[in-house]
Formats: structure tokens, sequence, C-alpha cells
């Protein structure tokens, strides 16, 4: 049955044919774990074409839109997480396989007549593959990809002459936007891929044409000898090297659990951004030098890599390629090679050695993480991936308390008590009680003249219950609270305070429902309120200010605090 | 000629060990591949909120005249990864009898989920794709391929203001399944 089908398209196409033709060649000298490279570079191609799509189907290029379509691969589609890592981590295989690739042609001296055009082609193809890393790098649009990204384009902008004009083409503008994307989007999906296929056909083709470049150690006779067919004698080594560079992908896929997924791009923040492993050379190359020699090393460097590279099959012209009569060639490659390892190991051990480093980057970290689980909770705001913040619980307290309060209740400048994490919670209140007229307190204030209180042991817990219980937080100690108002009422505290809401009037405020949102807000619209400090309140009233919703808010983020540890004593 | 033979076999197994290995990387592949492809298949990818949805005053809406088209404005609508404020999600028809019943129908052609029309001059709904009709109650009219009528949505009035519940509900079938 197989068969007859196959016979039916063999008919129509001559397939057959054509597949004896791709298939059949002799490899002069054997088959050899040395050639896989090319099949290896063939198959990472391919799996980054397919995990390339399949990311497009969930990916929109868009400044505001980029981030949260990211992280919803990552984070929420089924195998999202593997897929984008497969991507990312297959891009740093390719780079890996294809400077192995480059090393064992040289090696071979694959660049030799008549060879040469081939090895110009796999330089360009070089090249497209690091324009791939770089275009990829900024589209998730998260602080690494949008920093890093503004450091390559910003060198093309020191280029000298056309810099500005090289600069606006790069990120289509005068700055970073939805344009910038779209281009880098394009170029990554489109063109990149558009040459680095094409080159890859014109590459093979040259590469059937001269056949690949046997071993240097063998005569013609014993390489006729030792041939072998690529099919399957060279394609099973190919093959093993295949499965073993998947294997290893998908273990380190696992691993690492994906590719990293930064916060959103902000601008308004500061980022400590380094760029891909393959570019970490050039990153720390520039750190030793200044001024118009940054700007030569950082555009030179690759020229010279390049020109280099190109110029080798022109310079050793020799028919011999035995490794021994080319070392001059040879060992400009090997330094050029130990230079980038020395660059990219310094670049980081530097990184691990410096602590400020480490700290920008659990910082960097815990900003991902939050960011991270708020888009999956809520989904991002159609305003961009930063606005995704706003949605936090408590956020427009926050700003709102930024905005109004944090003046007199925050800092060295403060008017009155300070509040920050920790307030209202019963550690807070004992403090207070301990030592009222502390400048956390009301010390900075006229309302300093409440004696500290000077009970001891379970009955101090008592009095600290009874008023923590009146924020209406349900967990409290009933007993305690109870005992506490037994206290209060029996001892001095009653000669000041009530603690029933409805005295007004007293020496000291009323304490009833105190922390309590009904009060803060009544607090906050009304603090001079004969309930509460009356003639002798400073703090602005804000009777209208607010709106319902905004007075919620407001009081929310205060509550939210007294379950937050203090971060200062 | 047994040499001939021992290589023989030997390319018999690498060729079957070589298209084994693919195939094994071939098929550890789609598995992943197929299940993100598949994600949003049975998933809700664009919400549709569940609370009933403020769409007018009752004393907005005239007693026993056409019905009138509203749209349905949602909040915290999710499409994929973006949470939307203030979108409008559809739109329903509502109409309001002498005696004050409010009904409100989906405008969703319950036939191929074109948006539905209210004809003035024969006072009754048309659908501008495929001429299905229906009554000004809803019911289906004989003409036209749509298999139900226009689908009701469940209409409540508080404080005097209208909300609708917002459905959808799957087209082309006789009975009214939600999507």
């Amino acid at each position: 049955m197989l068969k007859r089908v196959g016979d039916w398209f063999d008919e129509r196409t001559g397939y057959r044919q054509a597949l004896e033709k791709a298939l059949d060649e002799d490899v002069l000298g054997g088959a050899r774990f040395a050639y896989v490279f090319g099949s290896v570079l063939v198959f990472l191609l391919l799996l980054q074409m397919t995990t390339g799509i399949f990311l497009a189907m969930y990916y929109s290029p868009s400044s505001s839109d980029a981030w949260a379509s990211v992280a919803f691969v990552q984070d929420q589609v089924s195998a999202g997480w593997f897929v984008r890592g497969l991507h990312s981590h297959g891009a740093s295989a390719m780079v890996i396989v294809a400077g192995l690739h480059l090393l064992q042609a040289a090696l071979f001296g694959a660049y030799k007549k008549p060879r040469e055009l081939n090895w110009i082609i796999g330089v360009l193809m070089l090249g497209i593959l690091l324009g791939f890393a770089l275009t990829g790098y900024l589209l998730p649009w998260d602080q690494t990809g949008y920093w890093a990204t503004q450091v390559a384009t910003g060198i093309a902008g020191t280029s000298p002459v056309i810099g500005q004009q090289v600069q606006q083409a790069m990120q289509a503008g005068n700055g970073y936007g939805n344009l910038t994307i779209t281009r880098f989007f394009a170029l990554h999906v489109f063109v990149l891929p558009a040459a680095l296929v094409g080159l890859t056909f014109v590459h093979i083709a040259l590469f059937r044409k001269h056949h690949q470049t046997p071993p240097w150690w063998l005569d013609e006779k014993q390489l006729k000898a030792r041939s072998q067919p690529f099919w399957p004698d060279q394609m099973f080594k190919d093959m093993v090297a295949m499965a073993l560079v998947f294997a290893i992908i998908v273990a380190f896929n696992f691993h690492t659990h994906g590719a990293s997924l930064d916060a959103p791009a902000d601008p308004s923040t500061a980022f400590d951004a380094r760029p891909e492993w393959y570019f970490r050379a050039l990153f720390q190359g520039l750190k030793y030098f200044h001024g118009i020699f940054e700007v030569i090393v950082a555009l030179g460097a690759p020229v010279v890599v390049g020109g280099v590279l190109l110029a080798l099959p022109f310079v050793d012209k020799g028919p011999d390629r035995s490794p021994s009569k080319r070392v001059p060639y040879l060992a400009v490659l090997g330094v050029g090679v130990a230079l980038v390892a020395a660059l990219t190991l310094i670049s980081m051990r530097e990184d691990a050695d410096n602590p400020e480093f480490a700290k920008a980057q659990a910082k960097a970290h815990a900003s991902a993480t939050k960011a991270r689980e708020l888009a999956k909770e809520f989904g991002v705001p159609p305003a961009g991936g930063a606005a995704v913040f706003t949605l936090e619980p408590g956020y427009r307290g926050r700003q709102l308390f930024l905005r109004d309060c944090d003046g007199c209740h925050v800092g060295n400048a403060r008017k009155g008590p300070e509040i920050i994490e920790g307030y209202n919670s019963r550690r807070w209140i004992a403090d207070l009680m301990r030592n009222p007229a502390a400048p956390r307190f009301f010390g900075l204030t006229k309302l300093d003249d409440m004696k500290p209180v000077t009970i001891e042991g379970q009955d101090f817990d008592a009095l600290v219950e009874l008023v923590y219980s009146q924020t209406g937080d349900p967990l409290v100690d009933k007993a305690l609270v109870a005992k506490g108002q037994t206290l209060f009422d029996e001892g001095s505290c009653s000669d000041c305070h009530s603690i029933d809401w409805e005295t007004e009037g007293e020496v000291g405020p009323n304490l009833g429902k105190r922390g309590s949102p009904a009060m803060l807000q009544a607090f906050i619209v009304q603090p001079g309120h004969p309930r509460w400090f009356g003639e002798r309140n400073e703090m602005p009233a804000n009777a209208g200010k607010y709106s319902d919703d905004e007075l919620h808010a407001l009081v929310d983020y205060l509550i939210g605090l007294r379950s937050l540890s203090p971060v200062t004593e | 000629m047994a040499d001939t033979k021992k290589l023989e076999n030997r390319r018999r197994f690498l060729k079957i060990a070589t298209l084994g290995m693919g195939g094994a990387v071939t098929a550890l592949m789609s598995v992943p591949l197929l299940r993100f492809f598949l994600h949003p298949v049975g998933r809700r990818m664009v919400s549709t909120p569940e609370a009933p949805i403020d769409v007018a005053g009752v004393a907005d809406i005239v007693a026993g005249a056409a019905p009138v088209r509203l749209p349905i404005i949602a909040s915290g609508v999710r499409d994929a990864w973006n949470r939307l404020e203030d979108v409008a999600v559809g739109s329903c028809w509502l109409q309001k009898d002498e005696a004050g019943t409010v009904k409100a129908f989906s405008a969703v052609c319950p036939h191929l989920g074109c948006s539905v029309d209210f004809s003035q001059a024969s006072n009754d709904f048309r659908c501008p794709c495929h001429n299905s009709a229906f009554a000004k109650d809803g019911t289906k009219k004989d003409d036209g391929p749509a298999k139900r009528g226009l689908d009701p949505l469940e209409v409540s009035i508080v404080d005097g203001r209208i909300r609708v519940r917002y459905q959808r509900f799957r087209n082309d079938i006789a009975e009214r399944e939600p999507v």
C-alpha cells in the first residue's frame, strides 16, 4: 500500500531519484564526527524556525503589548515556557555550534581554493546569527532587553558622520517605541530568516559541489579507499550529534525553567543590564577604553574580526592544508578565541564578585516576579507592561499617600507620627504607649504631653490588646481584651481617654474604633473633630478632597501597613 | 562476500537508528508544540462579564416603542494577556411593553453570528447577512436560515436602572447552549 502511494508520487515527481541524488554522496576518507556541525546547525535552524513560528502565534509586537504577551506565553500558555526556552537556548546553541563549525572548517583548511566563497558565505551567516540575537533580545520588551539594546543602538549612534542617521534608522525614530519593536520584529522574523535560509541553500549547494574538506593527513589513495556513503554512515553520526544537542538544550531548558523574563521595560528606572553572553566579550572590552577609543573599539572590533575572517582565504593561499604549515594563521584565530573567552570570563567574574550588582539583580528579580504575578492574576492594562504595577492591591492608595501624606509622616522632615510598615500593629501600639512623646509618635506635635504607660507584664499586654482590638481585626484574644477593658476603666487611662466612639471633647482622643477603616476615613476627613484632637489638631482637614474610591484606597493602604514588618525601629 | 554482508547489515542498522533518532526527536518536539498550539481550545481567552451590566434607566426606554440597540460596556474584561476597562463586548436590543416589562435580546444572530438589525418598515428583526428574520418578540419567522429565535438576555431592574446579563450562545443549532 505504502509502496503504491510512493509509486504514484514518484511517477509524477521523480522524488526517489531526487532523494537518491541528495543523499548519495561519498564521504572521502570516511564519515567523521568532525563533520557533524553543519548538519547540527541545519537542525537548530529548523528548531528555531519551528519554535519561532509557534511563538509568533502568541507574540504581539507593540511596545504596550509585547511584554504582556511574552509573560502570557511564559506563565500561562501550556508548554509556553518550554517553547520559549527552547527558542532562547536554541539560539545560544546555534552561536556555539556555529563557532565550532567555523573552527573545524579553519582547522581543516576548508577556506582554501576552491572553497573560498563558501567560507565567506559562512562568515556572513555568522553575522546574520548575531543579528538574530541582537533583534531577538529586544522583543520581550523587558528591562534587560530594553536597556541592553539601548547600548547597542547607542554604539551605532557613535559612528562617525552618519551615526545619528544610523541610530535613528535602527530604532526607527528619535527614541524607543512601537516602531522600534515592529522594525526589530520584521527584521527578526522576515528579513533575517529569509537571508539565512537563502544563504543556507547556497552554502549547502556549494558544499555539495566541492564536497567536504577531507583530512589533510590522508593521501588521495587512502581517501578513496576509506570513503563511505553519506547516507547512512555520515548521516548517522550527524543524527547522534543532533540528538545529543537536542537533549542538552532540553535538559538545560528544564534546569532554567525556560528563558528569563524581566520586569516590563520602564524608561523611568535605572537598570543594570547585561547583553547576551555572546556579546559579553565586546561588553567587557569596552570597559577598558574611554572617549574616542571607546568608539573606535566598539565599532572597530566587529569590523576587524569580520575582516580577518573574510580575508583569511586570500592571505593564506598556499595549497597545503596541514595545520603545521599554517601556524601563523591558526594562531591568529586561536588568540582571537582565547581573547573572547578571557573577556567573557572576566566579565562574568566581575559580576559575580560585585555585591552591588548582586543587589541590583535581586531587586530586578523581585520586581519581575511581582510583575508576572500581577499579569497572571489580573491581566495587563492596555497602557503597557509597566502599567501592570498599578493593579497591585494598595497601589492607588500608596500613590495618594505618597502625594499627600508622605511629607509629614515619613522621613526626617516629618511633622507628625511616623506612618510606615507596622503602623497600628500591636508592636506599634505597645511602643507608643511606652513612649508617646518619642519623635516616632507625637514628639513632633503639640500632642506630646501623654504620660508613658508604666504597667508591666500581662496587664500591659491586655491594654495593648484592647487598643489593637479597636482596629476591627477579628484575630484578637477576647479574654485579654476584656481584661484590658477593666484595666482601662479602673486605671488612669480613662482619666483622659474614652474608648466608645461617642464621647467627645476629652483631654486625649477617643480611642473607640481606633485604626479601623471607618475611623481612619473619618479621621482623614476631619482630624480636628472633637472626638479626637479637637483644637490641638495640626493635621490639615481633607473634607471634599477625596472621592469615596480614593478614600477607600488610602485607608486600605494604611490598614495594609499593619501586617507588614517595620523596616526601621 | 561475508564482508559485504556485514557491511550491508551495518548500514541497515545505521539507517534504522538514524531514522529512529530523527523520529524520536520529532515526536518529542511535537508534544509540547501541540499543547502550545491547542492551549486556547476550550479555554476562556476572552472573558464575558458574569455580573449584570447597567445599560440604561427604565425611564429612558419608551414603553411600546420599537426596540433600541444599546451597547454592553463591560469592565475587567480579560482578552488573553490584557485587562480592559470600559470596552464594548457586544450589544442588545431592549424593549419595554405598555405594562412596563423590559425585555432584552442579544443582537448576535443565532444563525452565524452577524449583528441583527430592527426594521421599522416590517416591524421585525432582520439579519443583514443571510436574511434571517425574527418577530418583535424574538421568535423565529419562517423565512431565513436561523434555527432558533433571538437569544433572550436576563434582565434585572435595580433602583430604576436596567441591568442585562450578557451571554453568548453557540450558533446555528436549535437549542440554546451558552459558550
